[in-house]
C-alpha cells in the first residue's frame, strides 16, 4: 500500500479547506469497509486521508422540515437501531440489515455505501424508491440534488473535486403509505446481490393504487427506478392482471449484464418474478407492518 | 506518510503508542503488542478472523486504522479469560469441539460476547445470523453453534 497522511478534520470548515490545499490528492475516510479494500489492492492510493467517520455535521438523524434526514457517516448498525428509521423509512432499515455481516454493518456508512456507486449498493434502491435527495457540501457552499442525479455509473457520482456528501433527505412518506425491501443473493447474508429491489405504494380510498415507485438494483448502470411499471400501476387497481403486467415491465425496463453472480437473460427474470411479489406484498399487507422480510 | 501518537486501551490496560497512518489496528495489535491470538485471515473485511471489540461491538480490526483507535477501549481474546478461569464461551468451545484448526476461533468468540451481550436467549437463527461474517474453513459451525447455544442457554454472564 502506498503511504498516506492521515487528518481527521475536527470540523466540516477544516475538512472543506484540508480538501482544497489538497488539490484533488485526499480522500475520505468514513467506515473504511470499502476503501481499506481498494487501497490494499492498489487500485485507489490517495495521498491524504480525511477521516470523517466522527463528523459530527454528518451523524445525525433527525425529522425536520418534511424529511428524514441522515448524516452521511451514519452507519448501517445505526440505521437498523433507530426508531425513526424504523417509523419513516422501514424499507431502509431492512436494507442495511441486508448488507453484510454484523462486524461490516458496525463500521460501513449510508454515504459510503451511495459515493461507492455500485449498482448493487444495498441500501440505494430503498433511497430512490423514497425519492431521497443529497445534501452536498464544497467549495461553492450547500446544494441539493436528487440521489438519481447524484449516480452517473459504476463508480462514477456527480460529486465535484472537493465536494462532500453530508446528509440524505427523505421526504416523509404520507399517512397510509406502504413500503418494501428485497434482496435477492447467492447467500442470505454477506453476499453482494444479485439483484435488490425496493417498492413504495400508497392506494386511495376507492382501491386503486395512487403512486408507485419501484427501485432495482444490480441491473443497470447505476440503481434505477422502474419508471414504465410504475406510471402503468397509478390509477390502477391493484388487481392480479395489473400487477403481473407492470412486473413484467420492470422486467423490459432494466438493462442487467452478466457477470459472475448471474447471467443478463437471469436477472431479468429475478426482476419481473421478484417485482411481482413486492407489488403483490405491498398491495396486500397495511401500513403498519411494512417494512419488508428477507427472501 | 504521517505518524500519530496515540493512546488506546487494550484488554484494560492503557497504551501510548506512535504509529504511522497506514498501520491497521490489526498489525498494531499483533506486531506492536504482541497480542497474536487475533488473526490475520483475508485483511480485506470478508473472514472475521480478526474480530475484536471495540466499545464493545465487533468490527474487523483489519479494517480499522490504528489511528483511528484513540481514546477506543478494544478487547480481544486475550482479554477475556479471569486469570487462569477460562471464559465461559472458551470452556464450551472445549466441551463441545467447537475448535479444530482454531483460526477463526478468537473471531468467532469475541463476535459472541458481543451477540450474547446483546441477545442474552437467541434464536438457533440469530445465532447462524450473527456467524454470518465469521468464515470457519474447517466448516464446523454445527459444534460453533451448540457451543454458543449453551452458553445462551446456561444463563452464565459473558
Amino acid at each position: 500500500m502506498i503511504p498516506f497522511d492521515y487528518l481527521k478534520p475536527a470540523t466540516l470548515e477544516d475538512l472543506l479547506e484540508g480538501l482544497r490545499s489538497a488539490n484533488g490528492e485526499g480522500a475520505l475516510l468514513a467506515g473504511g469497509t470499502d476503501l481499506h479494500v481498494k487501497m490494499r489492492l492498489g487500485l485507489k492510493s490517495p495521498r491524504l486521508l480525511f477521516d470523517i467517520s466522527e463528523l459530527a455535521a454528518a451523524r445525525n438523524i433527525v425529522e425536520a422540515e418534511g424529511s428524514l434526514r441522515i448524516g452521511a457517516c451514519v452507519t448501517m448498525s445505526e440505521l437498523m437501531a433507530s426508531p425513526l428509521v424504523a417509523r419513516l423509512a422501514p424499507s431502509l432499515a431492512e436494507a442495511a440489515r441486508s448488507m453484510s455481516c454484523r462486524q461490516i454493518r458496525n463500521r460501513a456508512t449510508l454515504g459510503g455505501n451511495i459515493v461507492t456507486a455500485s449498482p448493487a449498493a444495498d441500501s440505494v434502491p430503498a433511497l430512490l424508491a423514497a425519492d431521497a435527495r443529497a445534501l452536498i457540501v464544497g467549495p461553492g457552499g450547500l446544494r441539493e440534488l436528487a440521489l438519481a442525479e447524484l449516480l452517473l455509473g459504476p463508480g462514477r457520482t456527480a460529486l465535484g473535486p472537493g465536494e462532500v456528501l453530508l446528509e440524505v433527505l427523505l421526504p416523509l412518506p404520507e399517512a397510509g403509505h406502504r413500503s418494501l425491501y428485497f434482496k435477492v443473493g447467492r447467500r442470505r447474508a454477506q453476499a453482494i446481490s444479485v439483484i435488490s429491489l425496493a417498492g413504495g405504494l400508497s392506494l386511495a380510498a376507492d382501491g386503486r393504487i395512487g403512486s408507485a415507485r419501484i427501485a432495482l438494483g444490480a441491473v443497470a448502470p447505476t440503481v434505477m427506478r422502474a419508471r414504465q411499471a410504475e406510471r402503468f400501476l397509478e390509477g390502477e387497481l391493484p388487481s392480479a392482471v395489473n400487477l403481473a403486467a407492470a412486473a413484467a415491465l420492470a422486467g423490459e425496463e432494466c438493462s442487467p449484464i452478466t457477470d459472475v453472480r448471474a447471467s443478463g437473460a437471469g436477472r431479468r427474470l429475478l426482476v419481473e418474478a421478484w417485482t411481482h411479489r413486492l407489488l403483490q406484498q405491498l398491495c396486500a399487507t397495511s401500513g403498519d407492518d411494512a417494512g419488508g422480510n428477507r427472501p | 506518510m504521517s505518524t500519530h501518537q496515540l493512546t488506546l486501551t487494550v484488554n484494560g490496560e492503557q497504551h501510548h503508542l506512535q504509529v504511522d497512518a497506514q498501520r491497521s489496528l490489526l498489525d498494531l495489535l499483533r506486531e506492536e503488542l504482541g497480542l497474536t491470538g487475533t488473526k490475520k485471515g483475508c485483511n480485506a473485511g470478508d473472514c472475521g478472523a480478526c474480530t475484536v471489540l471495540m466499545d464493545g461491538a465487533p468490527v474487523n480490526a483489519c479494517l480499522v486504522l490504528a489511528v483511528q483507535t484513540g481514546g477506543r477501549e478494544i478487547t480481544t481474546i486475550e482479554g477475556i479469560a479471569s486469570g487462569d478461569k477460562l471464559h465461559p464461551l472458551q470452556e464450551a468451545f472445549i466441551e463441545h469441539g467447537a475448535a479444530q484448526c482454531g483460526f477463526c476461533t478468537p473471531g468467532v468468540i469475541m463476535n459472541s460476547i458481543a451477540l450474547l451481550r446483546e441477545t442474552r436467549q437467541p434464536t438457533r437463527a440469530e445465532i447462524q445470523e450473527a456467524l454470518s461474517g465469521n468464515l470457519c474453513r474447517c466448516t464446523g459451525y454445527f459444534q460453533i453453534i451448540d457451543a454458543i447455544a449453551a452458553v445462551a442457554a446456561s444463563g452464565e454472564p459473558v
